[in-house]
């Protein structure tokens, strides 16, 4: 069946997918040319709410931050404790799941570093982003 | 006096569907532009539904509030609005069934349908349920007129 014989309907919505596909690519270039960097988005703290419970939230600070305060149903993964609780993560993260890593402020070498090795070492290929600002700029939203 | 009730009846037909076509039209153009401004907030209300997973999350997030701002806005041009309506129709008929889906199997979420604005799962439905009859009631009103 040609396209020209489908109903003018059916055509007509047709074309209306592919010209909403053209602001949507700009979209998207343009949030990976400004909201990424070293091969990762950046999650604005706004954000935190609409993600909830659909991302595992890696807390890269020491044990010690962490048992202090941490985002909800946070992991503590430290790069310096990396071999004895990466098992203890792969255990609690499921495939497909979106993880957001974060470190104790704006600063994001430590969290960067992290992620590199979940995607190197752990094999996670994609939806690693790091939280802009950190732990810091979550910490003034909480209740 | 029959002809001129008959032009009556036509015109009130023609004004309650351009009123119906603001409606939905708006409400497209609105809830679009609230989520294209934030997809990534956007992408996170998508994941709590757990239909769609990892990449794919953030395409939607990029591609959906812009297909329903180019079908909001499409309702408004002559030549492609029974095209728009139908990608209004089943974009409402989409989010209907993964609300239902969403609810069937238990989990807790907020629509997300208005960027930011949290709105309940049965209120988004009753909300969806008035969009897809003012959809209908346009069917009807523009195949009365080809007849």
């Amino acid at each position: 069946m040609s396209f020209s014989r489908l109903p003018a309907s059916v055509r007509q919505a047709a074309l209306l997918a592919c010209l909403a596909a053209i602001p949507a690519v700009g979209s998207f270039w343009w949030h990976r040319a400004h909201r990424e960097r070293d091969g990762f988005p950046r999650m604005p703290a706004a954000g935190i709410p609409a993600w909830r419970e659909a991302i595992v939230w890696v807390d890269v600070r020491s044990p010690d931050a962490f048992r202090r305060s941490a985002l909800p149903g946070a992991i503590n993964l430290p790069e310096n404790a990396w071999n004895e609780k990466i098992d203890g993560f792969l255990d609690v993260w499921e495939p497909g799941k979106m993880i957001v890593v974060y470190g104790a402020t704006g600063d994001e070498s430590a969290a960067i570093g992290v992620a590199r090795r979940l995607k190197k070492e752990a094999n996670i290929a994609d939806g690693i982003m790091i939280l802009e600002g950190g732990f810091e700029a979550w910490e003034p939203a909480k209740p | 006096m029959g002809t001129r009730k008959a032009m009556n009846t036509r015109d009130a037909s023609h004004v309650f569907c351009l009123v119906l076509q603001v409606f939905i039209g708006g409400f497209f153009l609105v809830t679009g532009v609230s989520k294209a401004i934030d997809p990534l907030g956007f992408a996170g209300e998508i994941a709590n539904y757990r239909i769609v997973t990892g990449w794919l999350t953030l395409a939607t997030a990029h591609y959906l509030p812009w297909l329903e701002i180019v079908a909001g806005a499409g309702l408004f041009v002559r030549r492609i609005r029974t095209g728009a309506l139908l990608v209004c129709g089943g974009l409402l008929l989409v989010f209907t069934a993964a609300l239902v889906a969403t609810c069937a199997r238990g989990l807790d979420i907020r629509c997300g349908c208005i960027g930011g604005v949290p709105t309940t799962v049965p209120l988004a439905l009753l909300r969806n349920a008035i969009l897809l009859a003012a959809c209908g009631a346009i069917v009807r009103i523009w195949s009365r007129k080809k007849h």
